[in-house]
């Protein structure tokens, strides 16, 4: 079944954007192992709920969303439809907030295409029961 | 193959932790899953300088299995070095990095020149049990740290049996070992417990040779060392336990030593007479003990199944029911076995079957007929079986829960003495 | 959040709720950073070895009688059996029952990791169920049979017409989360999936999750006053009792970690009421308890007297040993069920904690809310240390040598022989009943007193070990290796 990976490169090569960093989101499709870049998205700055609505309570370096409870944070919404999200860090809450929607988290530093390769060879074993082993 | 492990008796190959738990201020760091120290120790003489919670350990998570855990390894590595105060540092691998491919080895390379040595082992839990995993670990140290020596110590022997913590009496038998090979005139080195560690390791090389006390067990391990080290091994199959197979042995390593029979002969004329001074006055219990039948069984690894039977049979005169061997013995090496099981006074002949599944083996102990209340030496599962025989059980092998040993053994002339001790304390709580 | 019973893989804990296993601050901020959802767990560069989940998951479901756990994997995931086995044996004794529950493993080796086992593993599960006869089957997965892609739902599905018993697959994939607890969520998932039945009559009884039931013959004499009648789970419990828990009146736990994702799954499934206060530890919080399941079950009026008649009895004797506790200093390493109960009894006693480590926080309950322990302590102004680390041991020393408390309180096996290696007292609060109720409050006062009145044992002891951490790591901030993730 083909499903979508949501990256964090500006550009285009590397993954090199934190996700609270990324400007928009690089989205490949895959099918079959077979991996197209369908389309970017941006997200808008002033979108996100600001920090300073959550009192003192953000100088743990809390990445970014406070976004009480249940609400996701909108930059969680641009991608909700992707099956894993790509990026060199992520905060805690929004790691959180992916995973309740079963949006798995990879924080890597390496190349767009080794990551894509990687990820969609694990997700294509472990969907058909096939071993990892190399 | 996967086959059904009913009551099982040994564990995986990362087992080979407590082999380096043993060995005093070395500690393993584990490239593996967080739980797997925790599940492998047992609460016996477990909070030593290092325990199981202090081992470093990689801890893999999904985001390691995807991407690899080397990044990972080399952070643990480095930070242990600097946290944890160590001699020896040796990375065990488990399941995972072995089957997604994490290169272990090119990793620890880059500790080449640490502070303190840094050598690892191959021990998935599916490479094979902890009596593999024991042999895994003394592996690293000869392939990876041991230097071949040009200059030998005259009469130094490096000691090798039992497999430690596997083992509940691992530190009592080695240290009586010691002492029994330096009565007669040789200078023993071991590298397992109080006091020992990085020094006796560094002095393996110079060895003049290595003594095997196990029927299995490291008989590979001596090997490698011949080979790489140029040190040849005695290996004497039998846990020498009581008089008989004790002054045996002590003439198989005189020999072998070279050294001059009567200076063996004075030492084993000493302590066979203080023991039977110690048999002459309980004589008469083992005589005349009404609830305990002449056969018995004994269900361990071929380590204490093979020590025990000799034992009972050539010091006590007891007689054999079925035995049990329950490590798993790889097959080059039962044959070998069965022939020592073949090989006992007046020519008896003890049965023997390498089990590992105990529902086998509890209805084959249910089924046989001791005349009379058997003797079942084993592991904490046959604890049931034998209160419905209404026998006497004595737990001596792994899982061990009815018995607490700090540093008791059973090796030895002393060490017969303290077998007869536990096998009659069980007896004589019963009348009849 | 919704528990889907339908499928046999929970999500892990740190996915669900936003669990944490780093963190070091004040309560107070803890507790805040979690209410406003921005609490960030943090990467170690260094850690210690821990816990795997399947101990927990497969720890629970084993102790239930008569049942069968088939454990596919090496030999070193299934040799819990060993302990499992001697655990059944002894508790069953006790309880004047029989257990024949069997705890296999399935000896995986490297052939079965290329080729796989699904084969062999089918075969052991019909052996299994011709041997034993059990009354459930629980076949778990491990580390290796994640990675090798077995298959091990198809396998269960596969025998299910030849086995007509309960059998249910259990996820244990050790790598899948650090946070070993989960693993009772795992459990329970099973059990609710599998085993227990809609209700059909409503009766006297009130679940009652805990781990070992030593409290037991005490708790049903106490709850006899309110003519109710309580079921421990899941220690000698049968399938039998277990298909009928969802016609309880309530459910209670000795421990949140413990019991909450049963709780809640038979509120949410069956609309059994699961009790949400603090835990019955302590004065206040047995209070609480108690009457919030009087509240429940309609039975306030016979709680108060209960209450009244109790008090009397004890308050005046817990008053007495406050005087000697009071001032004495202490840092407390536990579950996060634990931690935060224990810090308010300490409180309640007039000792004072100077650093609790808690082994993971659930930042919010299944239902969304904030722990009720740490709700508790941040309403009656108690406030102090607290890191989340998961069991590293390195951590607790460095706390210990720094702080030099008067005693560490800790409930993990292996944990507190490192206190007094530092030459710290250290009370091992093993028994989830230890500090249960008054009765046990006041001997949980006493043992305190005893720990720190004869020092012999500590004091000689640290005088000739020598701690394994270089000086190095004891000049360093606890925090060295929480690596904080920046924007």
């Amino acid at each position: 079944m083909p499903y979508k990976i949501a990256v964090a490169t500006s550009d285009g090569v590397n993954i090199d954007r934190t996700f609270g960093s990324a400007e928009y989101f690089t989205i490949y499709e895959i099918n079959d192992k077979n991996f197209t870049l369908v389309e970017k998205r941006i997200f808008h700055e002033s979108q996100e709920i600001s920090p300073e609505n959550c009192e003192n309570g953000c100088d743990l370096g809390c990445g970014n969303g406070c976004g009480n409870g249940g609400q996701h944070s909108e930059k969680v919404d641009l991608i909700s439809d992707c099956r894993c999200v790509v990026c060199t860090k992520i905060g805690f809450p929004i790691r959180k907030q992916l995973e309740k929607l079963a949006i798995s988290v990879f924080d890597v530093n390496c190349s767009v295409d080794e990551s894509l390769q990687k990820i969609t060879s694990y997700y294509s074993r472990i969907d058909n029961h096939e071993s990892l082993r190399k | 193959m996967a086959k059904l492990l009913d009551k099982q008796r040994y564990k995986c190959a990362l087992g080979g932790m407590q082999t380096v738990q043993a060995i005093s201020r070395a500690i393993p760091i584990l490239h593996s899953g967080p739980g797997c120290a925790q599940k492998l120790s047992d609460s016996i003489g477990s909070s030593g300088y290092f325990s199981p919670n202090i081992f470093p350990c990689t801890s893999i998570n999904e985001k390691d299995v995807v991407f690899g855990g080397v990044k990972k390894l080399e952070t643990t590595i480095e930070n242990a070095l600097k946290v944890i105060d160590a001699d020896l540092y040796i990375v065990l691998t488990g399941c995972i990095p072995e089957i997604v491919g994490d290169d272990t080895g090119e990793v620890v390379s880059r500790f080449e020149n640490a502070e303190k040595p840094v050598i690892y082992a191959s021990t998935a839990g599916f490479k094979g049990n902890n009596y593999k995993g024991h042999e895994q670990v003394i592996d690293a140290i000869i392939e990876q740290y041991l230097e071949k020596s040009d200059e030998k110590e005259q009469g130094l022997v490096n000691i090798w049996a039992d497999v430690p913590y596997q083992d509940l009496f691992w530190l009592g038998n080695i240290r009586e070992l010691e002492k029994l090979i330096a009565e007669i005139g040789l200078k023993p080195n071991t590298i397992f417990g109080y006091g020992h560690g990085i020094k006796n390791i560094d002095r393996i090389p110079k060895a003049e040779f290595n003594l095997l006390v196990s029927p299995w067990v490291s008989v590979e391990n001596m090997k490698k060392m011949e080979k790489k080290l140029g040190i040849p091994y005695l290996h004497y199959p039998t846990l020498p336990i009581g008089a008989f197979e004790t002054s045996k042995f002590l003439r198989s390593v005189g020999k072998f030593a070279g050294i001059p029979s009567e200076n063996v002969e004075k030492v084993i004329t000493e302590h066979e007479k203080y023991y039977y001074y110690l048999i002459e006055r309980y004589a008469d219990m083992f005589l005349e003990t009404r609830v305990m039948a002449k056969q018995f069984s004994v269900v361990a690894d071929a380590q204490y199944s093979l020590g025990i039977t000799k034992f009972l049979v050539n010091d006590l005169g007891l007689v054999l029911a079925k035995q049990f061997i329950t490590d798993d013995t790889p097959k080059n090496f039962q044959e070998q076995i069965k022939a020592e099981f073949a090989n006992l006074n007046y020519g008896i002949k003890a049965e023997v079957e390498f089990e590992t599944d105990s529902y086998k083996i509890h209805n084959e102990i249910l089924s046989h007929d001791y005349h009379g209340y058997p003797l079942i030496l084993g592991s904490y599962y046959e604890k049931e079986v034998t209160e419905k025989l209404f026998g006497h059980y004595l737990n001596i092998s792994f899982p061990v829960q009815d018995k607490v040993v700090l540093d008791n053994f059973y090796v030895g002339y002393t060490g017969g003495i303290r077998l007869i001790e536990d096998i009659y304390s069980v007896a004589v709580q019963r009348w009849n | 959040m919704a528990i889907n019973l339908n499928n046999s893989n929970v999500a892990t804990r740190e996915n669900r709720i936003g669990s944490i296993t780093g963190y070091i601050g004040t309560l107070g901020d803890l507790a805040k950073q979690s209410e406003c959802g921005t609490l960030k767990g943090c990467s170690r560069c260094f850690s210690q070895s821990s816990t795997c989940l399947s101990g927990c998951a497969l720890g629970q479901l084993s102790a239930i009688r008569d049942i069968a756990i088939i454990h596919h994997g090496p030999a070193g995931c299934s040799i819990a059996g060993a302990g499992t086995y001697y655990l059944d044996k002894v508790m069953a004794k006790k309880r004047g029952v029989t257990n024949n529950t069997v705890y296999v493993g399935t000896d995986m080796n490297e052939k079965d990791t290329i080729f796989g086992s699904t084969e062999a593993l089918r075969k052991i599960i019909l052996e299994v169920n011709r041997r034993y006869s059990p009354k459930a089957i629980f076949v778990s997965s491990s580390c290796a049979t994640g990675i090798i892609g077995e298959d091990i739902d198809s396998v269960v599905d596969d025998v299910k017409e030849e086995i007509d018993v309960p059998i249910v697959a259990v996820h244990c994939e050790g790598f899948k989360s650090r946070i070993w607890a989960t693993g009772f969520d795992i459990s329970d998932h099973a059990v609710l999936s599998s085993i227990v039945k809609p209700p059909k009559q409503k009766r006297n009884t009130i679940n009652f999750k805990n781990f070992y039931e030593s409290a037991r013959p005490e708790i049903i004499e106490i709850f006899k006053n309110f003519d109710l009648e309580p079921i421990f789970l899941y220690c000698n419990s049968t399938v039998e009792e277990l298909s009928h828990i969802s016609e309880s009146l309530a459910t209670t736990c000795i421990c949140g970690t413990l019991g909450n994702y049963l709780g809640n799954g038979l509120e949410e499934k069956y609309g059994v009421p699961y009790i949400r206060t603090i835990n019955p530890l302590g004065i206040a919080g047995f209070e609480t308890w108690l009457r919030e399941i009087g509240r429940v079950t309609d039975r306030s009026e016979k709680v108060e007297k209960y209450i009244a008649e109790q008090r009397e009895i004890y308050i005046p004797q817990i008053e007495e040993i406050k005087k000697e506790l009071k001032g004495l200093r202490a840092v407390l390493g536990m579950g996060p069920g634990y931690t935060f109960e224990v810090s308010r009894v300490l409180n309640e006693l007039g000792i004072e904690v100077v650093w609790a480590l808690a082994w993971h926080y659930d930042k919010k309950y299944e239902n969304g809310d904030v722990p009720p322990s740490m709700k508790y302590l941040l309403e009656n102004d108690v406030d102090f240390e607290a890191s989340v680390a998961d069991q590293q041991n390195y951590e607790v020393m460095n706390i210990l040598h720094k702080y030099q408390p008067d005693l560490y309180l800790s409930r993990h096996p292996g944990s507190t022989v490192w206190a007094i290696k530092n030459g710290t007292p250290a009370v091992y609060v093993a028994d989830e009943y230890m500090i249960f109720g008054y009765k046990h409050t006041l001997e949980f006062a006493k043992s305190i007193l005893d720990s720190i009145h004869n020092r012999s044992f500590e004091q000689n002891l640290a005088k000739r070990v020598k701690l394994p951490y270089t000086d190095w790591w004891y000049q360093q901030n606890v925090d060295k290796f929480l690596e904080e993730a920046k924007k």
